[in-house]
C-alpha cells in the first residue's frame, strides 16, 4: 500500500483584496528548489485522505502537473502541507 | 408539510482524532478525559473499540480490561469545537435554519430548500458526501416531517447513511422502537411506562392520552404527541437570538470527584463562567440558581434554590450551588459530572438596595471580579485563576467559558 507523510511546506502568497489567498511558489526543501505554481485550478474545503487534517485544497499546477497543496486552518496557525509519498 | 433533518456526527471526538491521525484509523481507540490517570473516562470511542463493549462513561481501567490493546487519547475540546464549526458550515450551504444539540448533532428545517436543492432525502446526501469529503468524518440523517422522527431517523442507520422517516412508513420504523428511545423518556418515565405494560413508541401513541397524563402529567401529552408524530416545535433560526431565560454550564469531570473538596473547585469553576457569560450578556444580577448533579452510577438529579440576596458575584453563587451540593448529597457514590445554571434575571437598576448587605463590600467584590475577568480577557484564562481552583491543576487549566457549547435547556426552548 503507498504510504504518505503530512508535510508542511515552506509556500509565497499572494493576500488578495477579495481575501483569497493564492501561493504563487513552493519552496521544496529535499531538493532545496523553489517551484513557481503557474495557476491554480480549484480551491475547496477537503480533508486530507492519507495523512489527515482538513483545511483548504488547493489544486495547483506545478511544472504542468496538478498537485494538491493544503492550507490547514486549525489552531491559531495557517500552514501549508502536502501529501508527500513515502517508497 | 416541512421537511426536517436530524444530523449526527458518529463516534464525533473518535472520529476526529482518527481523522486527524490516519495511523489510528484500524485501531480500538478511546477519546478519554485524562490519559495518565487510572481513574479517567471514555468519553468516545471509534467503531472498533465499541465491537469490545467499550461504552461511553466506562473507566479506562474497565474499557482495558475488554481490550487490552485500546489506544487512548486525550480529548482536545477546543478542535472537536473547531471541527463541529466546519460542519455547521456545511449546514449553512443548505438552509439557515439550524438548531444544534450539543456539539454534534443539529436539526436543519430544509422545508424551503427543496425547491433548489431536491428532496429532503437528496439533501440529507449531498450533506452526508459534503461533510465526508471536507471534513473526513461521517454523519448519520434523519429524514422526516418532525424534529422527534428525525432525530430518531439519524439513529437508525450509522455510520454514513440517510434514512427517511415519512407517513408511510413510521409506523414499521418507529412504533417497535423501545419506548426509552423517545426524546425525554429517561430511566424514571420507563419505569412508569413499563408498569402500565407500555414498551415501545407505538404503545405510547396508541395509548389513552388521558392515562398518560394521569401517570406522567403534561409530559404525558407531550410524549403522545411525539409518539404519534405530530410535534410542532420549530427549528430555531439561524442567528436568532433564543430568548435565554437561563444561564448554565456542567461539565463531566475528567475524573470522578470523591469529596466536597473536589466538588468545590469545579463549582467555583462552573459558576465563574456562568457569571462571565452572564456578565456578557448584560445581566445585571440572578435570583435562582441550579445545581445538577450526576454520579458515577449516571443517575443524575437537579436541586434549585433562591439565593439569600439577588448577586451576580462568582463566590456568592459558587457557594450557594456548594451548600444545594451539601444539603442533598450523601456520597452514595463519586460524583461524576456537575452543572451550575442561573435564572431570574434582574437588569441594572430594577433592584431595591438591601439593608441586610453591605453594598459597599459587594461592590468591591464585583469590581475586584470584573478586573480579573479583563486581565483573562486580555491574556488569556488561566493568567489569574481562584486558589481554590489550583488545588486541581489539571482542571485549572479547563477554559469552560470558552469551550461552552450552547445546549438547549429543554426541547421546547422554553
Amino acid at each position: 500500500m503507498q504510504r504518505y507523510e503530512k508535510t508542511y511546506v515552506d509556500v509565497t502568497a499572494e493576500m488578495r483584496k477579495d481575501g483569497v489567498c493564492m501561493p504563487r511558489q513552493l519552496y521544496w526543501e529535499e531538493d532545496s528548489t523553489k517551484y513557481d505554481i503557474t495557476s491554480v485550478r480549484e480551491i475547496r474545503g477537503c480533508a486530507a485522505p492519507h495523512v489527515g487534517g482538513v483545511g483548504q485544497r488547493y489544486t495547483c499546477v506545478i511544472n504542468g502537473r496538478e498537485k494538491h497543496l493544503y492550507l490547514e486552518e486549525l489552531g491559531e496557525k495557517l500552514r501549508w502541507f502536502v501529501e508527500k509519498r513515502i517508497n | 408539510m416541512r421537511t426536517i433533518l436530524h444530523s449526527d456526527l458518529n463516534n464525533f471526538y473518535a472520529s476526529v482524532e482518527c481523522q486527524r491521525r490516519p495511523e489510528l484509523r484500524d485501531k480500538p481507540v478511546a477519546v478519554v478525559g485524562d490519559e495518565e490517570a487510572r481513574h479517567g473516562i471514555v468519553l468516545a470511542k471509534n467503531y472498533r473499540a465499541k465491537a469490545f463493549g467499550i461504552k461511553t462513561g466506562m473507566v479506562i481501567w474497565e474499557a482495558k480490561q475488554l481490550c487490552s490493546d485500546l489506544v487512548t487519547v486525550g480529548a482536545d475540546f477546543f478542535l472537536y469545537l473547531k471541527y463541529s464549526k466546519k460542519v455547521r458550515a456545511v449546514y449553512e450551504e443548505y438552509t439557515d435554519r439550524i438548531e444544534p444539540f450539543g456539539i454534534d448533532e443539529c436539526w436543519l428545517d430544509v422545508t424551503e430548500s427543496v425547491k433548489l436543492f431536491g428532496s429532503g432525502e437528496e439533501i440529507a446526501n449531498r450533506i452526508r458526501c459534503r461533510v465526508r469529503e471536507t471534513l473526513g468524518l461521517t454523519v448519520s440523517v434523519g429524514v422526516s416531517w418532525n424534529k422527534i422522527f428525525a432525530k430518531l431517523g439519524s439513529d437508525m442507520k450509522k455510520p454514513d447513511a440517510v434514512t427517511v422517516i415519512d407517513r408511510e412508513n413510521y409506523k414499521e420504523l418507529v412504533w417497535p422502537l423501545p419506548a426509552e428511545d423517545l426524546l425525554y423518556v429517561g430511566r424514571a418515565t420507563k419505569r412508569k411506562l413499563n408498569n402500565v405494560n407500555i414498551k415501545t413508541i407505538g404503545d405510547i401513541a396508541r395509548a389513552d392520552p388521558r392515562l398518560l397524563h394521569a401517570k406522567l402529567g403534561k409530559w404525558g401529552n407531550y410524549l403522545h404527541v411525539f409518539a404519534n408524530g405530530l410535534d410542532q416545535t420549530a427549528v430555531a433560526r439561524l442567528g436568532a437570538e433564543q430568548a435565554v431565560k437561563s444561564v448554565g454550564n456542567s461539565l463531566t469531570n475528567y475524573k470522578d470527584m470523591e469529596d466536597n473538596e473536589e466538588v468545590k473547585i469545579l463549582l467555583y469553576l462552573l459558576s465563574e463562567s456562568v457569571v462571565s457569560r452572564c456578565r456578557d450578556m448584560g445581566i445585571y444580577k440572578v435570583k435562582t440558581v441550579q445545581l445538577h448533579v450526576r454520579d458515577s452510577t449516571l443517575a443524575g438529579y437537579i436541586r434549585q434554590g433562591q439565593l439569600p440576596l439577588p448577586s451576580l458575584l462568582t463566590s456568592e453563587i459558587a457557594q450557594f450551588a456548594l451548600h444545594l451540593f451539601t444539603e442533598s448529597y450523601n456520597w452514595h457514590a463519586p460524583v461524576r459530572g456537575l452543572g451550575v445554571a442561573v435564572s431570574g434575571f434582574l437588569g441594572n437598576g430594577t433592584e431595591q438596595l438591601s439593608l441586610m448587605r453591605n453594598e459597599r463590600k459587594y461592590d468591591r467584590a464585583e469590581r475586584l471580579e470584573k478586573a480579573v475577568e479583563h486581565i483573562r480577557k486580555q491574556y488569556g484564562n488561566t493568567k489569574i485563576q481562584r486558589a481554590v481552583v489550583l488545588k486541581d491543576k489539571k482542571l485549572a487549566g479547563t477554559d469552560i467559558k470558552g469551550e461552552h457549547v450552547i445546549r438547549p435547556e429543554n426541547f421546547f426552548g422554553k
